[in-house]
């Protein structure tokens, strides 16, 4: 294989929410795909079906069906699968197509069930809140799988701030009742949104940010500052000591290559066909990700997955293509 | 109170009148068994589709008066002469009479939110429509001619009246003094001689009177007391004088004046008053309607009273008032003042829903008391001697005002449920409007903006809506502050149907003149020196003459007298300083019009006070005092009111305008940044507001709408005016705020199409339904059953059971057979349990006969499917609707649920008039995203903009933006920013946005989602609120292979309800000529459409005469296959052509030849005409 790269991952933070890395030495199309992947084809459970026993809440049964399946699923492999790069649902589940079930198992769906009753709570309640309406919440949705759950919204470490209580459903009044029973499936976000893992995936070109001194040299502090102002995303600093232009120290985050800098400095140069002063390129080889998950899996796993479910297509269609070839 | 008279018992006349007419408040028709009636509340009305009326109830009384010789008993007034004898009081009922919801007979009338939540309507119910038949009706605002103001009218049919007519004439609409809001037009035309004639209009005919007539009739008592219009009467000099006002050098008044005098002269023997009331009674016994007996004076008297300036109550006044209307009318005639534009907002004021309904009510009370008199009138004739044994029975009396007050027709009640549930005015007077249809409205809740919109609408007249000419359409600077200039729709009803400006005010009661410091008008103003004329003020002798040089005084169309220029100029400004006073002296509402004497052919000048009911007024900064005041239409041009501080010009500026943006009405101020905009694109968002699926309303389930649109997701848009949350538009939420970008992606955005992100869709954007409530009588659907063969005795809803076999081998314990439900959507009851979905031909609901039969379902009838929402019962029997009430009267009313979320083709809008369609869900993937990781829910094409300017959009982009940054709403009223300056709109959210982190004009570089890479240039993204338009494709949808024909042409039929197809026309047809598309044109014209197989015989060239018979000799046959087989000879019945072949033989000549049906049509038309048509085959 010609020019063969070794792509190189620097994780920069992760938490269990949000990873941010580095990839490097691999090209745009790479990191594409890799953001495509994490926003449409890692598998998670959403649910897909629900059975109404009785609704008497005032939303209609779609509408509530609809949030339901917005709800971020979670699923935690348990033992051996638990560090199976690609955690993902995609071996403790089938798909729901290619199940042999007749309607549905616990190898392809999970089966949650959801039952309030306001009349039922609002005896167990508090003077103080009772006949208020009551909300249903994710938490109400109980599970028939030990390993899956409604994802709560927040990490651990912000739970103890907020006083979130899973995310809400419905709100009862009196004589109101919602019983009903939900099926999560696994499945991708191509299909449907709801089964996409992450809230935001994207990446950005590393910034290569190069300070012109020469040309510098020549720019009076007032042209210097309005240069570090030109830019919104705020990605050069004024050293207050040698009163040298220097780029900020996470300039690599901020950068949006707006076409502001280039816009002043074409005012500020005596000459059009001047060297710029400062100028900021993308990179072609480095990107710099941040990913941020719905609850539904760790960021760390939806790349993983992401990089799993990338490989098992290369390896089929390398298999194709042998396939073809023969 | 109404008299009529009938000649009764020789010397007697009996009088009758109503008194005590109440309005009950709405009840439900008490149960059989007694029991107190229970309130009937208006959500029962919407839900069971009755009116929400209420009890009309009063008495007639009955009087016998004696006559002493021939009595001169006063016909207006309502006193009874005291011989009359005892008075009889028959209680009456005049049917149901609808309600105005929150009105004072309404029962929600000042219930707090928590109460109509508790009586399941809206909370911010505010009411002002009525109920008809379940539906929301409301009576609309009518622009009509300003009330007691005379006004200079030149119409050329005017002069088409008489010989001497001329084209010029001064007209006034009087408002009844009484107050009950009827009025009667009063016009002085000019004649070619100088002479002038009174018109006026009595049911519905014209009539003319001269002048001098009326004015010499006018100057005698007003009370008939003094046998037959007493007084001193008036001398030709003293109406000579008070016509010039001593203007001598004015010789064309002085000359018209002489004339008018001179012509006069040819009514000899009527110079005194009496001699006057008498002619004119003469003229008018027939129309008056008055017993026979009354005197030709004492009719005079009455047509005076109701048809001559009815709105001064005093002979004097209107004396002075006919002067006052000649004197400008030879002031027009002289070209000294112009015309009066009619279709200015100066000359008019607004007809109210409560005064049409005044007296359109009060003329049906007056049509039963005359129905009354008919029927007494014929009772006599019938039976003189029985008549007078049952006159003075209270029982006879009372069967003869409920036959005649024709109750069981619905009396009065109902007249005016037919006026408001067709808007068609059913009136014996004309009630002086200029049309008979269209008044009301249906308040429609498509979404909140509209449902508010109706009831500031304000109608311009039907009239109007027919002429060619488009001046009435034309926008006037005087309608400033009162009418909003941009919210009118375009097309047909443009500048004919507007809307109240948000602050402007329509008085509905006449201003207060007494209580508190208030103090008498007249009084005031003679106080302050102006000189009484003619009864004018309080010592007026009636003999008071102005001089020519004192500018006219008049209060609501009284004239007061005279005074100077500038003293008027003084007083009106005195005035308005007193209006304004924590404790006014004078009305607050009070109208100053000082018209100033100008230039020749400019308004004729005066001082015009108006304080009447019906005006519109609005309200504006006082400089000297800094209180607000109200002001008028009239008085506003001519007023120095600055808009901005930068506006004001000291010494000449009293006024300012409180806020810029009250000139725009409620759906107009809601546009965020419209000052922006390209003022068309503003009108063309108010009429996309108003058709948004958006929140309705809150008690969606105590609502039975045929049909109601609400969006599943709505949100507060982050772009607010001041209006928006002084109006708590919140309440209402119509539309979602999108991450917009402005580029040309995919090529799926262009001709103002734009694309979703499908996962943005995934998650809710734009998801909707549709209710729709189908109602059905059950007593109709009985019938149908009973007419199909059922028991109508046995037949009610149900779904019946039948016996299916399980297990022929009835094999073990398992039983043979199960019943199951004949319609298995159904429950036993035979209704669709709520929350069951229905689809296409699916029962909604089954009656059947308790013995055989299957049952009649009623089917689903549209192609959607649909969940069942709510099925309600209904029984009508107990209400007023409900007709024999003994038999139980029930209906059906099942609201489905449509789900319609966005699908490719359904319409979308910004709030700039940017409308586009859905062209398709671009998955998320593949849509741009920027370098948060943020992918734009909406693709715009930027094409939308150049020729648009909608500014407006792009800066709430950008505020949108910002806003959602920071967290905050932001703040978008109109003409809150500026062009230049310190506060330019762009550099306040351009640093906003800088502050974020983002460009300063809102643009960011995006990478394509496809390939990853960096796009060329900066792209703009923000943060727009988006409309969801009713107008989806799944309504709209027309598709057809083949389907239903007319019988007649074998055409395809029309409409998309029917499965019809779309019709190629004329225009298509040559499009497609033109091409040489003849392959298409063939499939579309004939093949399609009534393609058709036609013998024709060559030899004769006949269509019609090919025929057809079976061949005798193969039906011989003796073979049963050769009789079922249809073996056919085909031969032309012409004689010549019959006796060319053999009898038993195909005749070779006549050939099958592709035709479409209707030439065959045509040609036995044609025959059928004896004309042949022959067709050359070669």
């Amino acid at each position: 294989m010609p020019q063969q790269r070794f792509p190189k991952v620097e994780v920069l933070s992760v938490a269990p929410h949000f990873i941010s890395f580095i990839l490097s030495e691999t090209d745009t199309s790479m990191a594409n795909a890799i953001r495509r992947i994490m926003i449409a084809e890692v598998p998670t459970l959403a649910i897909d079906l629900v059975e109404y026993h009785e609704n008497s809440s005032v939303l209609n049964d779609e509408y509530i069906a609809h949030r339901l399946g917005l709800i971020p699923i979670r699923f935690t492999p348990e033992g051996s699968m638990r560090r199976v790069p690609g955690g993902d649902c995609h071996q403790a589940f089938l798909p729901h197509r290619e199940c042999v079930c007749y309607d549905r198992c616990p190898r392809c769906s999970v089966e949650f069930e959801l039952d309030v009753n306001f009349d039922r709570v609002n005896q167990t309640r508090p003077e103080q809140e009772r006949d208020l309406p009551l909300t249903v919440t994710s938490t109400d949705l109980k599970s028939n799988n030990p390993l899956v759950a409604p994802a709560h919204f927040l990490n651990e470490e912000e739970q103890d701030e907020s006083h979130d209580e899973g995310i809400s459903i419905v709100k009862l009044g009196p004589g109101q009742h919602l019983k009903l029973k939900a099926f999560a499936r696994m499945g991708i976000s191509k299909e449907h949104a709801k089964w996409c893992p992450v809230a935001v995936a994207t990446y950005r070109f590393w910034p290569i940010i190069t300070i012109n001194a020469e040309a510098c040299g020549m720019l009076t502090m007032e042209q210097k500052q309005e240069l570090v102002d030109a830019c919104p995303d705020r990605i050069l600093e004024l050293d207050e000591a040698t009163g040298n232009l220097v780029p900020a120290e996470n300039a690599y985050e901020m950068a949006t290559f707006t076409e502001d800098l280039k816009t002043t400095q074409e005012a500020m140069k005596k000459r059009p066909e001047d060297e710029d002063f400062v100028s900021v390129v993308q990179s072609t080889d480095r990107f710099v990700f941040s990913v941020e998950s719905t609850g539904a899996m760790d960021a760390e796993d939806i790349l993983l997955s992401s990089l799993r479910v990338l490989k098992d297509r290369l390896n089929y269609l390398a298999s194709e293509v042998e396939n073809g070839l023969k | 109170m109404m008299v009529g008279h009938v000649v009764g018992r020789q010397s007697e006349t009996i009088k009758f009148w109503l008194e005590n007419v109440r309005i009950a408040m709405p009840t439900k028709t008490a149960q059989r068994g007694g029991g107190r009636a229970s309130r009937l509340y208006p959500r029962e009305c919407r839900e069971l589709g009755i009116n929400y009326a209420a009890q009309i109830s009063g008495e007639v009384c009955v009087q016998f008066v004696r006559r002493d010789g021939y009595g001169d008993e006063s016909p207006s007034s309502a006193n009874i002469s005291p011989g009359g004898g005892a008075t009889m009081r028959i209680p009456g009922n005049f049917g149901m009479m609808p309600i105005m919801v929150t009105s004072g007979a309404c029962h929600l009338r000042g219930k707090t939110p928590a109460q109509l939540v508790e009586l399941r309507e809206e909370m911010t119910e505010f009411g002002g429509y009525f109920i008809v038949g379940g539906i929301e009706r409301c009576v609309r605002l009518l622009q009509v001619p300003r009330g007691n103001h005379a006004t200079c009218v030149r119409r050329s049919n005017y002069a088409n009246r008489g010989r001497l007519y001329t084209d010029l004439g001064v007209a006034v609409r009087c408002h009844r003094h009484n107050g009950d809001m009827s009025t009667v037009t009063n016009t002085l035309h000019y004649l070619t001689t100088g002479g002038a004639t009174l018109k006026f209009v009595a049911r519905k005919q014209e009539f003319l009177l001269p002048v001098v007539l009326v004015m010499r009739a006018l100057s005698g008592s007003s009370s008939s007391a003094g046998g037959g219009g007493g007084g001193h009467g008036i001398t030709d000099e003293e109406l000579y004088d008070r016509i010039v006002q001593g203007d001598s050098s004015n010789t064309f008044v002085r000359a018209r004046a002489e004339l008018l005098l001179q012509e006069a002269r040819q009514y000899a023997g009527m110079q005194t008053p009496g001699e006057c009331l008498s002619f004119i009674g003469g003229r008018f016994r027939l129309l008056s309607g008055l017993a026979n007996s009354t005197t030709d004076a004492t009719i005079g008297h009455y047509i005076i009273h109701k048809y001559v300036l009815i709105h001064l109550p005093g002979y004097g006044d209107k004396l002075e008032y006919i002067l006052f209307m000649l004197r400008k009318l030879y002031a027009f005639a002289a070209g000294d003042c112009g015309v009066d534009n009619a279709d200015s907002l100066q000359n008019q004021e607004l007809l109210l829903p409560g005064h049409l309904m005044c007296s359109f009510v009060k003329e049906k009370f007056e049509e039963t008391l005359d129905n009354i008199r008919i029927g007494l009138m014929k009772e006599m004739r019938v039976d003189y001697a029985k008549f007078l044994g049952n006159v003075s029975q209270t029982k006879w009396w009372t069967r003869m005002v409920d036959r005649y007050g024709m109750l069981s027709s619905g009396g009065v009640g109902k007249k005016v449920q037919h006026f408001l549930s067709t808007g068609n005015i059913i009136s014996t007077t004309g009630l002086d409007l200029m049309q008979v249809s269209g008044y009301t409205i249906v308040a429609e809740k498509l979404n909140f903006l509209r449902f508010c919109a109706h009831f500031r609408s304000v109608h311009r007249g039907q009239f109007f809506m027919e002429m060619k000419t488009t001046a009435v359409r034309k926008l006037l600077p005087d309608q400033w502050g009162f009418l909003c200039p941009v919210h009118t729709p375009d097309g047909g009803p443009c500048g004919l149907l507007s809307h109240l400006a948000l602050k402007c005010q329509c008085m509905a009661y006449p201003a207060p003149t007494s209580g508190g410091e208030l103090r008498d008008l007249t009084e005031l103003l003679i106080e302050w020196g102006v000189t009484p004329t003619g009864t004018g003020g309080e010592r007026g002798d009636g003999c008071g003459i102005s001089n020519f040089a004192n500018l006219p005084v008049l209060v609501d169309g009284r004239v007061i007298g005279g005074a100077p220029v500038k003293l008027c100029k003084s007083m009106a400004s005195q005035l308005r300083s007193l209006k304004v006073l924590e404790k006014p002296v004078v009305p607050p509402t009070l109208e100053v019009a000082f018209i100033p004497p100008g230039t020749r052919g400019g308004p004729y000048p005066g001082l015009f006070l108006f304080t009447i009911a019906a005006r519109v007024v609005r309200p504006v900064l006082q400089r000297a005092t800094g209180r607000m005041e109200f002001i008028g239409p009239m008085e506003q041009p001519f007023m120095d009111i600055a808009c901005l501080p930068e506006d004001i010009r000291e010494g000449i500026t009293t006024h300012q305008e409180l806020d810029p943006a009250n000139m725009l009405s409620l759906v107009a101020s809601l546009t965020p940044f419209s000052d922006y905009n390209q003022s068309p694109r503003n009108m063309y968002q108010c009429q996309m507001g108003k058709q948004t699926m958006g929140t309705p309303c809150h008690s969606l389930p105590y609502r039975a709408d045929t049909k109601l649109y609400k969006i599943q997701t709505p949100q507060a848009p982050l772009v607010q005016t001041a209006v928006h949350g002084e109006y708590k538009m919140d309440e209402y939420p119509n539309g979602t705020n999108a991450v917009v970008a402005v580029l040309s992606y995919t090529g799926f955005d262009m001709e103002d199409a734009m694309i979703l992100n499908k996962s943005s869709y995934e998650r809710g954007f734009g998801h909707a339904s549709v209710y729709k409530t189908i109602k059905v009588d059950l007593k109709e659907e009985t019938a149908h059953a009973v007419s199909r063969g059922a028991d109508k005795d046995k037949t009610r809803l149900m779904n019946k059971t039948r016996r299916v076999r399980v297990n022929p081998e009835n094999e073990g314990d398992l039983p043979a057979f199960k019943y199951e439900l004949i319609h298995p959507n159904l429950d036993e009851d035979g209704l669709p349990p709520v929350g069951s979905w229905v689809d296409e031909g699916h029962a909604l609901y089954c009656l059947a006969d308790d013995g055989m039969g299957k049952g009649y379902p009623g089917k689903h009838k549209e192609r959607e499917r649909a969940c069942v929402q709510t099925v309600r019962r209904l029984n009508l029997s107990g209400t007023s609707s409900g007709k024999g009430s003994k038999e139980a009267n029930e209906a059906l009313s099942v609201t489905l649920r449509f789900p319609r979320n966005p699908v490719i083709g359904d319409k979308f809008s910004s709030r700039h008039g940017q409308k586009g369609v859905l062209s398709i869900l671009w998955p998320q993937i593949d849509m741009p995203f920027s370098e948060s990781g943020i992918s734009p829910d909406i693709i715009i094409n930027p094409h939308a903009f150049p020729s648009r300017m909608t500014i407006g959009m792009l800066i709430e982009s950008m505020a949108g933006k910002s806003g959602a940054m920071h967290g905050m709403f932001q703040d978008a009223t109109p003409f809150t920013f500026h062009e230049s300056g310190d506060k330019i709109a762009v550099d306040f959210f351009g640093e906003q946005l800088q502050a974020a982190g983002y460009n300063y004009y809102g643009s960011e570089p995006l990478y394509s989602g496809v390939s990853g890479c960096l796009m060329q240039a900066d792209l703009y993204i923000g943060v727009v609120y988006y409309q969801r338009l009713r107008h989806m494709v799944s309504d709209k949808y027309q598709v057809r292979a083949t389907g239903t024909v007319n019988p007649l042409t074998r055409q395809p039929i029309k409409g998309r309800k029917k499965g019809g197809g779309i019709r190629l026309g004329e225009m298509e047809r040559d499009s497609l000529l033109s091409h040489g598309a003849a392959f298409l044109l063939h499939d579309r014209l004939l093949n399609c459409s009534d393609r058709h197989i036609a013998y024709a015989c060559r030899r004769c060239g006949d269509l019609l005469s090919p025929t057809t018979e079976r061949s005798a000799i193969l039906s011989a046959g003796q073979r049963s296959s050769d009789v079922t087989k249809h073996q056919l000879r085909v031969f032309c019945k012409n004689a010549k052509c019959c006796n060319a072949v053999r009898n038993e033989a195909n005749d070779d000549a006549v050939q099958p030849i592709i035709l479409p049906y209707v030439y065959r049509y045509l040609a036995i038309e044609l025959a059928a005409m004896n004309i042949k048509m022959k067709i050359n085959i070669n």
